[in-house]
């Protein structure tokens, strides 16, 4: 019975009798649990390696930090030297829910001049309709009235491809100017309208 | 009406809203589409109350990016610039969800205790503690995890509804507590496509829980759900083979074989079922039958231990009646055992020497096998169920006949368990990550310089090749020659923590039997596919109120880069880059998983690079900075260097743990293998006695 025990659990001397043979079937089934168990037991074994993980992640956190007060003066140095209150404009992007609707491009002009064009990934569409605001533009603008030209191309929930455009005119004061370009659902047409909005 | 209604579809929402109902309640962030409400709310809203739901949509729509770096000091300076006053206890839950999501646990949690309180939406509330929950647990910290989930009352969002369930019962099994982690589970409540995962986990829970037969009823749920995708038949051959297991471990062989029989014979739960009925079919007495299963499995790889085990199986099962036959497959099992012994010696010899891992595994040849037999376990496509092995058992019955077909594995094979691990991988993609961060500091840190540079006297041709530089490598199509604005298409983006669930699909189920799921490969980094849609040349708007325009694309852009949109440049500033867009873009490159945590760091780092230069461009152009900005300069520097001489050392601390975690794999392998070697020899010499006796 012993030397049945050892076929495939343990170590033993060799045998010449073959009788631990006839156990052998219940014994493997033994084995096959044992087998089973170890193996997930090991899996849950405390690692070291995890506990050193945990002291990376620490470490990577510290950087992040770091990372983050850099680029937060950064952004403050950029806003003070590029972009002065006084004479800044930001254009805002905004899609209210429309299901399938998908936004290929945008285009802006001022006064005849391109400031961007942008095209949209899949990505960035979900993040619109999550409730996300793109900025498509942030620059300087004199102060005074400008002509603004806003046009969009997108899929609607049909598969058909459609273009809007705008143009309204802008007056900039001595004030930062918001421009909201919100693009929202049309009551009796599958294709949204684009409006402007200045804040 | 109705119809037309119907066919409306969002019309109609509109025209419920504006006929005065509020179809979006709620906070800001409520619900599925958080910011949902706010866009509903975009007429009602007068102008200072928009512009605060644009610049939180901001931020938000750069999470969504995973631009945390971007979004959270864009909030902050929001916050500190009196913009967000109105709903700034919603916007400091964002900012702190931002924060989540970019990896500071430590901030997050001590800023939502102060913040998530009854001023907040209770959805939304319900939403901050499980991601807190969810980020304590994926960084194993399961009791912090709880204690965060206790803090959930009421109902949860719709769209987490069924991962608040999942999340519940990985953190209390990983506590031990399986009867309340069962107990969260009874009944599903999220989408459907995750109940298999409830049912699964819920039986893994009762499993652990020592209820055997109520295990036995939610895993066969599984097994009795439709599935086509390969997560599913994946789960389903799990419960499969979970059942054939227990149902062995009961005494009810023939039902055991019947459910481990119904596993896929190439699925990744293939060589335990495989072994498994071979055992079984051997304590019936039915030799043959248990003869198939392991023949096909010591084609395998023999780096799995099943494999393994399978050598030594196979000839105990003549090892009476063709004791020759038996010796000569257990020679063959000594020789590859042996084999395999010397390889992972090898492979520990190389790493402990200081050999990185990825060197190991590309000096490994490409996979060699004995036999021309393809034996991975995971090919990915369903196949037909182990009971197809019957068909061929006649054929494989033969003892000692057929060749052993031992299949060698590689470094990739014989880790392979270590590479899928989660653990693994987010360290390798970090020691990546980090060494991109590090060539990103060292581009920053020359445009520091440059910046230093200019605000010498003649520092102009400096200036031009940092400024052409610039957007030479930040141009991709679209958004190369558009000052402010965001990373355009093709970017490789991993999945957002604050979307959807954040945790891992094959994280929805739990290994067996222990349940905890530490170990399973990482699928969040995706990357996103890109818009084929080819664009015409050229736009042509019709304007309200008569007249039309034309605006060429992206091709006309680049091709005139110069045309007469230059020409208006005293209007407008900030058109320098135009001068600057590259005539022909490079190609996009492929897009690259990158890991969760360090993946910002790297965008981080480029952006700032990138914010830097742009200051160095606005500088060329005859806003000279002053003395305040040289000392900023200087700290920059100084800030920027420090941060490189700590991302170095991190890389270190980064290789030297990956060694470490492959030293302990090859440990793991070394010892099973040694075992099963000590076991082969024996049996060898029993062979060899019964040989002689016949």
């Amino acid at each position: 019975m012993d030397r049945a025990v050892s076929a495939f659990c343990t170590e033993s001397k060799p045998a010449r009798s073959l009788s631990w043979l006839r156990l052998l079937p219940m014994l493997l089934l033994c084995c096959l649990v044992s087998f089973f168990f170890r193996s997930a037991l090991a899996d849950d074994a405390p690692s070291v390696s995890r506990t050193d993980y945990s002291t990376l992640d620490l470490q990577v956190r510290t950087l992040k930090k770091e990372v983050l007060a850099i680029n937060r003066e950064l952004r403050l140095l950029e806003e003070e030297m590029l972009y002065p209150s006084a004479q800044q404009l930001v254009m805002l992007l905004s899609v209210l829910p429309q299901p399938d609707f998908k936004l290929a491009e945008i285009s802006i002009m001022l006064d005849g001049v391109v400031l961007a064009l942008h095209r949209y990934s899949d990505a960035e569409n979900a993040a619109l309709a999550k409730g996300g605001t793109h900025r498509p533009y942030m620059g300087r603008l004199k102060q005074g009235a400008h002509q603004l030209t806003v046009s969009i191309s997108g899929r609607t929930a049909e598969g058909d491809t459609f273009q809007r455009a705008i143009r309204q005119p802008v007056d900039k004061q001595q004030t930062a100017r918001y421009i909201e370009l919100r693009v929202e659902p049309a009551l009796f047409s599958d294709v949204p309208l684009l409006n402007i909005y200045q804040w | 009406m109705l119809t037309l209604l119907r066919k409306s579809g969002w019309r109609c929402h509109l025209l419920v809203a504006m006929l005065g109902g509020s179809v979006f309640g709620g906070s800001m962030l409520n619900g599925s589409m958080p910011g949902s409400s706010m866009q509903a709310r975009a007429d009602e809203a007068p102008g200072p109350t928009r512009l605060q739901q644009l610049l939180s949509g901001e931020a938000l729509y750069r999470s969504q990016l995973n631009d945390y770096l971007s979004a959270i000091p864009q909030l902050q300076l929001a916050h500190e610039e009196g913009l967000l006053t109105d709903s700034s206890a919603e916007s400091e839950v964002l900012l702190t969800r931002l924060k989540l999501g970019y990896g500071l646990r430590g901030e997050a949690d001590s800023e939502f205790r102060a913040l998530l309180d009854e001023r907040i939406d209770p959805q939304l509330r319900n939403r901050a503690w499980y991601e807190l929950a969810r980020s304590f647990y994926q960084q194993r910290n399961p009791s912090s995890a709880k204690a965060v989930l206790d803090n959930i009352q009421g109902s949860v969002p719709d769209d987490i509804r069924g991962d608040h369930q999942l999340l519940q019962s990985h953190v209390l099994i990983a506590l031990g507590q399986h009867q309340q982690a069962a107990q969260a589970l009874e009944s599903w409540r999220g989408a459907k496509s995750l109940r298999g995962y409830g049912y699964y986990n819920r039986g893994i829970a009762l499993m652990l829980a020592g209820r055997d037969t109520d295990a036995l009823v939610s895993l066969k749920r599984v097994v009795d759900l439709p599935a086509e995708s390969e997560e599913l038949l994946a789960l389903r051959d799990k419960a499969s083979v979970t059942i054939g297991y227990t149902l062995a471990r009961q005494g009810d062989l023939p039902q055991a074989r019947k459910y481990l029989q119904r596993v896929r014979l190439r699925g990744p739960s293939s060589n335990k079922a495989l072994l498994a009925s071979g055992w079984i079919a051997q304590q019936q007495g039915q030799t043959k039958q248990a003869l198939a299963p392991w023949m096909e499995l010591r084609k395998r790889a023999l780096s799995d231990p099943a494999v393994q085990q399978s050598l030594l199986a196979v000839p105990s099962l003549y090892q009476q009646s063709a004791p020759a036959s038996a010796v000569k497959d257990y020679e063959a099992a000594v020789t590859a055992f042996s084999r395999e012994l010397d390889s992972i010696d090898q492979a520990t010899a190389s790493l402990q020497q200081g050999h990185n891992l990825g060197e190991l595994l590309a000096a490994e040849p490409v996979k060699t096998t004995v036999t021309a037999v393809s034996g991975t376990s995971d090919s990915g496509l369903p196949k037909p169920g182990l009971s197809a092995l019957g068909a061929s058992a006649s054929r494989l019955s033969e003892p000692g006949l057929s060749e052993p077909g031992l299949s060698e594995p590689t470094s990739s094979q014989r880790m392979g368990s270590l590479l899928a691990s989660r653990i693994f991988q987010q360290t390798a993609r970090g020691r990546s990550d980090l060494r991109a961060m590090i060539d990103n500091l060292d581009e920053g840190l020359r445009s520091v310089d440059a910046l230093a540079r200019l605000t010498r006297p003649g520092s102009d041709r400096i200036a031009d090749e940092v400024v052409t530089e610039e957007y030479r490598t930040r141009s991709t199509p679209g958004t190369a020659a558009i000052p402010g604005a965001s990373v355009g298409r093709s970017q490789a983006v991993p999945v957002n923590p604050l979307v959807g669930s954040g945790l891992s699909i094959r994280n929805r189920f739990l290994g067996l039997p222990t349940g905890y799921p530490g170990d399973f490969p990482d699928s969040e980094v995706i990357a996103l596919p890109e818009s084929s849609q080819e664009l015409p040349d050229s736009y042509a708007f019709n304007l309200p109120g008569g007249g039309s325009i034309i605006i060429p694309n992206r091709g006309d852009w680049h091709r005139n880069p110069t045309g007469k949109w230059r020409a208006h440049n005293n209007s407008v500033p900030e058109l320098s880059a135009l001068a600057v867009a590259p005539a022909n873009p490079q190609p996009l490159s492929q897009p690259q998983p990158l890991s969760p945590s360090l993946a910002e760091l790297v965008t981080a780092l480029s952006e700032t690079r990138i914010r830097i230069r742009r200051i160095v461009s606005r500088a060329k152009l005859g806003s000279r900075p002053g003395g305040q900005l040289d000392e900023h300069i200087a700290s920059l520097r100084q800030r920027i260097v420090l941060l490189r001489d700590r991302t170095v050392v991190a890389v270190e601390h980064y290789e030297q743990h990956a060694r470490n975690l492959a030293l302990e794999e090859l440990q793991r392998s070394h010892d099973q293998l040694q075992h099963n070697l000590r076991q082969a020899r024996l049996e060898l010499a029993k062979s060899y006695d019964s040989a002689n006796a016949h």
